[in-house]
């Protein structure tokens, strides 16, 4: 038989698989080989050299504010007209995406259960989160116009009438509710071992959706979307990498890539907490693929100790582990980056400026956001090429029941769609790139914060380091080799 | 190994084009098969690695022996064989996709925490 031939038959027996947990054949899948040793290695030392490279740039300006100001504004501002965009699609696209919506938790409650055959979790987890994301980082704040918690309940205000707004509860929030439902989230995403079945999946998306619009009811749409609704934060803050904002008078406007994560004044703290927690989950993610993990797990797992804790707590063993390590990871790495930003305030008050910590670590925490969203894209390329590609038959026959509305039920997934050395290419250039625009926004954003020069690369030099530090964990990751843990 | 190390940008701008070119058909290069025999005992295969590499294009053939009824399953190609005591089955497909496949064992008490075996499909 031919190599195509096989496949086809092959992949045409995809929409059966068996039983076996979802968890095991989950849709988490990943087959990427890891990257290659030599390539590792020089994508490192490309790192190093760059952030010497920028930092030396940085050194050798005038010290002026003014020029590091000048600076900042050619980054920042927008560079383009505005362009216009009707309000026509944008209601469009609203009405598009809660229908969508609307047909994710129907086929999630009444379909076929087998995940692979259903709607509702390729529609979640990779085109609704992964998919999103990587939109938002790419285009801009695309959830804005998605949002479909946000549509329903604006149809529900043209029906009862507008909430009244209050926006003192926003200032007095900040983003405390977001991260704490975020914390929910990021469980149901790396731990929950139902999150591929779909009708508790799709029970869970009314249950956030209950909870945020009983919310909106109390303190205003605005208000809850600005302190509370989870992924107009989450995409939020991927969106300021983007190269576009959409300004309050309507339209497009563009901007340097990354402009968004330079600030005129430090962030909040709750913004501060959620930006940490959200980059944490992202690597923890690719933590749990990684081979010491799996020893880790294999080792708890075995464990009489363990196993008899996680008994008396009423919980199954692994997932408790996973979510021992959902909490340690954060904590780590806000440690980690609270005795960074102390080290940077220090050494800026050594060069005679006068700052805190809290000042430090509130200023400079977007920066980092390029790192993420540079490993999140290297990380998830392939998956979303292939697991993306469920949707095809599945749009065919979104509750699995044996219809074939668009004639692609019998569509065959790719797996070789892209090949591993492009994806190495595609994944060390990201993770580069993404290093490289870290390390320049934060030195553009010392430069407009410290009137002497030496104070901001003074402040620079720990960030520096934390910032390879953080690349070179990304990188690692991206080297081993994927290690599935299959609990039973 | 080639040296990718320098100039990563314009590699991938010529890998991207290869993988382009890729999809018009193509004289295949001297393409090996390879056979492997894994003998599972308990459901590990005893004296084989955890890792088979193999390169892309190749047409790869798995002989399976085991001491217990087992279940295989071959992520992304998809292949399935079910081994039992005195009756070996095969797995036999052509690398055609690179990546990393994980083999998997389903059948009563299976309790592993680790696939069976990963399928390293290396680039050419």
């Amino acid at each position: 038989m031919s190599g195509p031939r096989i496949l086809a038959i092959a992949a045409a027996t995809l929409p059966f698989i068996g039983t076996g947990s979802a968890a095991a054949h989950g849709l988490g899948q990943r087959y990427d080989l890891p990257v290659p040793l030599d390539l590792y290695m020089g994508a490192g030392a490309v790192v190093v050299a760059v952030s010497f490279v920028v930092m030396a740039l940085f050194a050798g300006r005038p010290a002026a504010r003014n020029a590091g100001a000048a600076a900042a504004s050619e980054v920042s501002k927008p560079g383009l007209p505005a362009i216009p965009l009707p309000s026509l699609a944008a209601g469009v696209v609203r009405a598009a995406a809660l229908t969508f919506f609307i047909l994710v938790v129907a086929a999630g409650l009444f379909g076929n259960q087998d995940p692979f055959k259903n709607l509702a979790p390729v529609s979640v987890w990779v085109i609704g989160w992964v998919g999103i994301a990587f939109a938002s980082a790419l285009l801009g704040d695309v959830w804005r116009v998605l949002n479909p918690f946000d549509t329903a309940f604006r149809c529900l205000e043209s029906v009862v009438g507008q909430r009244r707004e209050k926006p003192w509860l926003a200032q007095r929030w900040g983003v405390w509710p977001a991260l704490a439902l975020f914390t929910v989230f990021a469980w149901a995403e790396l731990v929950w071992p139902a999150r591929d079945r779909p009708a508790a999946l799709a029970t869970a998306m009314l249950a956030y959706g209950a909870v945020t619009w009983t919310a909106m009811w109390c303190v205003g749409r605005e208000t809850w979307l600005r302190s509370g609704e989870v992924f107009t934060i989450a995409f939020g803050l991927l969106a300021r990498f983007a190269p576009t904002i959409a300004p309050a008078e309507g339209g497009l406007r563009l901007r340097a890539l990354a402009g968004g994560l330079i600030v005129d004044r430090p962030v909040s703290w709750s913004l501060t907490a959620f930006t940490l927690l959200m980059l944490s989950t992202v690597t923890f993610d690719g933590i749990l693929e990684t081979p010491p993990w799996a020893t880790l797990a294999e080792a708890s797992l075995a464990s009489p100790g363990f196993t008899g804790m996680a008994a008396s707590l009423g919980v199954a063993p692994y997932p408790l582990l996973q979510t021992l390590g959902l909490v340690a990871v954060p904590v780590t790495f806000a440690s980690l980056y609270l005795t960074v930003a102390a080290c940077m305030a220090m050494g800026a008050r050594w060069s005679g400026a006068r700052t805190t910590t809290g000042e430090m670590a509130r200023l400079f925490v977007l920066t980092l956001v390029p790192i993420a969203v540079a490993y999140h894209l290297a990380h998830y390329l392939t998956y979303l090429l292939i697991a993306g590609q469920f949707m095809i038959p599945l749009l065919s026959d979104p509750f699995g029941v044996g219809w074939d509305l668009f004639g692609t039920k019998l569509y065959f997934i790719d797996i070789g769609v892209i090949d591993a050395r492009t994806a190495w290419y595609a994944a060390l250039t990201l993770i580069v790139g993404g290093h490289v625009i870290a390390v320049w926004i934060a030195h553009i954003t010392a430069i407009r914060r410290f009137a002497s020069r030496r104070a901001a690369l003074a402040s620079q030099v720990p960030m520096l380091i934390l910032m390879v530090g953080y690349t070179a964990v990304s990188l690692w990751i991206l080297a081993q080799p994927i290690t599935e843990v299959t609990a039973g | 190994m080639s040296p990718y190390i320098a100039l990563p940008r314009q590699s991938c701008i010529i890998a991207l084009i290869a993988t382009l070119a890729a999809g018009v058909p193509s004289q295949p290069l001297a393409d090996e098969a390879e056979r492997f025999t894994l003998n599972l005992v308990d459901g590990q295969p005893r004296d084989a690695p955890q890792t088979l590499r193999v390169t892309e294009g190749d047409e790869v053939v798995i002989g399976w022996t085991s001491d217990r009824p087992v279940d295989l399953h071959l992520h992304g190609y998809d292949l399935r064989a079910s081994p039992e005591p005195g009756q070996p089955a095969e797995m036999a497909f052509r690398a055609r996709a690179s990546g990393r496949f994980a083999v998997e064992a389903h059948g009563a008490g299976e309790h592993r925490h680790r696939p069976v075996l990963y399928i390293e499909v290396y680039p050419k």
